[in-house]
């Protein structure tokens, strides 16, 4: 019995996340009538596409036992390149980016793999190392592209009805959790985080498999600036910081451990969408620009505070069971 | 027949240590043997040397009567040596389920589209195969899908070992196995022991506790500062004389440093 009810509070502390969705839209719906309208939900969807998919990125990672903090100026430079290419070749336009995220993931990694750096601290480093190169390759202004043709579509286009960065954010959102939960590569991820010398000891090469881990994250933010760079038109160096909150926010909020070894990639996508609703909730309810910040600032801290208790009840579950 | 494994005059020394010192000894098909020893006797050392963790400074290793050059863990693990950590530097992922665990780095995949393209895990293979191999070596376990890191010590101990079978193991060596599990585990443990032995699986177990030794044992070898001083089949010795021959040697080494100091 008390082996049941354990597994119980276990299962509800690890998708708290999914009953915290649903209270929020509850809320929502009685606070604002336009809550619950297709339109509405398309626009929320719509804005979370870009920090959405970064935050599967970045959540790999985590649950890898690292942390990846450069995202922001990737996903930038991925945006920027997209924009860059854009009029001369949309092929062009689709793969560069793509090379070009794997590219800045593999340096990332090969610091923290072969080098031994401390992934928070280096990749800060690099946040700012990338940063300041797109600055001076793009002299700090505006890398514009075509407003028109294929490329624009991503971001603008509709498929039965659905827009297309939404489908795409599902897509990836339902290819990675395929890759945690379905394949070698996903396990070999989540005992990286838990254990590496585990994973070490059972002949699996597992430098290989962190250092794989940064370049699929890199690939992952390749794909958000594609659609950052369709939706904007114009890039600039900046553009990808003010995703740096949302994104960690996410990641933390979802339960991935920082701890690494632990955290559900659908979960990652059902936190990015609390974090739209709430985006959108205070639209909706006027909130002043001012305001809306500040709130942002503490939820970001509650997701922290929240990650810690759910980390420990979980690992205090795991004592008192022995 | 040609014993398993064959030490002959192997020494180790870590800068001026010497932590193994002229040690030979065999270890049959499916044999047994017991090592024992006071603290930094060099009973770690000699394990992981066999393991192929370290190299010994000289002396040589054979395996089936060939001579063992490339000193890896990996290169042993093929040579089908097996070593079994203590659970605090344990070999096992926490956050992975048993059967994840047993499975680790040698999955069995699902065939995709009709092909053999090793991408999507066959879990529920594995996790069927995971409580044949559990059942068949009488470990008890809630589920194979429990994550190891709910499992008691003990637990997480018996599973390492059933890894071991499962990676075709023909030597498995378990370095103080039952120091930190209740004695209730520890019999648990030294049970599967004796079923390995029963599958012809040979190996070397270290512990403190004589009765560990001498409910599993075959031969009994005791180490003194990295030397070998007894090597006996079980039936021609006791407890007591194994004890003696740790504690007088303990004390001999005493009377031997006092007499060192004043010359060195
Ligand atoms: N990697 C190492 N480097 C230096 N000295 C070591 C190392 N490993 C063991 N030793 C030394 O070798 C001696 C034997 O150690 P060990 O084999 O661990 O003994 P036991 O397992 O019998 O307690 C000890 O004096 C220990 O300090
Ligand atoms: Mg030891």
């Amino acid at each position: 019995m008390k082996d049941v009810s354990k597994r119980l509070a276990q299962l509800c502390l690890s998708h708290s996340i999914v009953a915290v969705l649903i209270l929020l839209s509850v809320a929502m719906a009685l606070l604002s009538d336009k809550f619950f309208t297709a339109a509405n939900w398309a626009n929320v969807l719509n804005n979370l596409a870009v920090p959405g998919i970064v935050a599967l990125g970045v959540a790999l990672v985590v649950i890898a036992g690292g942390i990846d903090l450069s995202f922001s100026s990737m996903l930038a430079a991925c945006a920027a390149l997209a924009a860059w290419l854009q009029p001369q070749n949309f092929w062009l336009a689709l793969i560069g980016p793509l090379a070009l995220g794997a590219a800045l993931g593999a340096f990332n990694g090969l610091l923290v793999v072969k080098l031994g750096a401390n992934p928070l601290i280096s990749t800060l480093g690099t946040q700012w190392l990338f940063l300041a190169a797109l600055f001076i390759i793009t002299g700090g202004g505006i890398v514009q592209g075509n407003m028109e043709g294929p490329f624009h579509l991503i971001a603008n286009g509709r498929l039965a009805g659905v827009p297309l960065p939404i489908l795409l954010l599902l897509l990836l959102a339902a290819a990675t959790s395929f890759l945690t939960t379905q394949t070698s590569l996903g396990k070999y991820i989540y005992a990286h985080g838990s254990n590496n010398c585990g994973l070490r000891f059972a002949g699996v090469n597992a430098n290989a498999v962190y250092l794989k881990t940064f370049v699929l994250m890199g690939l992952i933010v390749g794909v958000a600036g594609i659609v950052l760079s369709s939706r904007l038109g114009g890039v600039r160096p900046t553009e990808g910081n003010r995703y740096l909150i949302v994104v960690l926010t996410a990641v933390l909020l979802s339960g991935v451990s920082l701890n690494g070894g632990v955290g559900s990639l659908f979960h990652v996508l059902i936190a990015t969408v609390v974090l739209g609703v709430i985006d959108n909730g205070m639209v909706l309810l006027a909130v002043e620009y001012k305001y809306q910040q500040m709130i942002k600032g503490c939820v970001f801290i509650l997701a922290i505070l929240y990650n810690n208790y759910t980390t420990k009840q979980l690992a205090m579950l795991r004592v008192s069971k022995r | 027949m040609t014993p398993l494994i064959e030490l002959r005059n192997i020494y180790k020394f870590f800068g001026g240590l010497c932590a193994t010192n002229d040690v030979s000894l065999t270890i049959g098909k499916g044999e047994v043997i017991g090592l024992v020893g006071d603290n930094a006797a060099g009973k770690s050392t000699l394990m992981k040397i066999i393991a192929g963790v370290h190299k010994p400074t000289s002396g040589e290793y054979l395996i089936d009567g060939e001579k063992f050059v490339a000193h890896s863990p990996r290169s042993a693990r093929n040579a089908g040596i097996e070593m079994v950590f203590q659970i605090q530097d344990m070999a096992l992922v926490p956050e992975l389920d048993v059967a994840d665990n047993l499975f680790l780095g040698k999955e069995l995949y699902r065939k995709t589209l009709g092909l053999n393209l090793n991408l999507v895990l066959d879990r529920r293979a594995m996790q069927e195969r995971s409580r044949v191999l559990l059942h068949e070596l009488g470990i008890n376990i809630p589920a194979v899908t429990e994550k190891v890191k709910y499992l008691s010590g003990g637990q997480q101990q018996s599973v390492s070992i059933a890894r071991t079978v499962f990676f075709d193991a023909r030597l498995v060596i378990l370095d103080e196995p039952t120091s930190s599990i209740s004695i209730k585990e520890t019999r648990k443990v030294l049970d599967l022991i004796l079923q390995l032995k029963a599958k012809g699986i040979s190996s070397i177990i270290v512990s403190h506790r004589m009765d560990d030794i001498f409910t599993t044992a075959d031969r009994i070898l005791v180490l003194r500062r990295g030397r070998k001083i007894e090597d006996v089949r079980k039936e021609h010795t006791s407890m007591d004389d194994i004890i003696k021959k740790i504690i007088n040697a303990e004390k001999e080494s005493m009377s031997q440093e006092t007499l060192n100091q004043p010359t060195a």
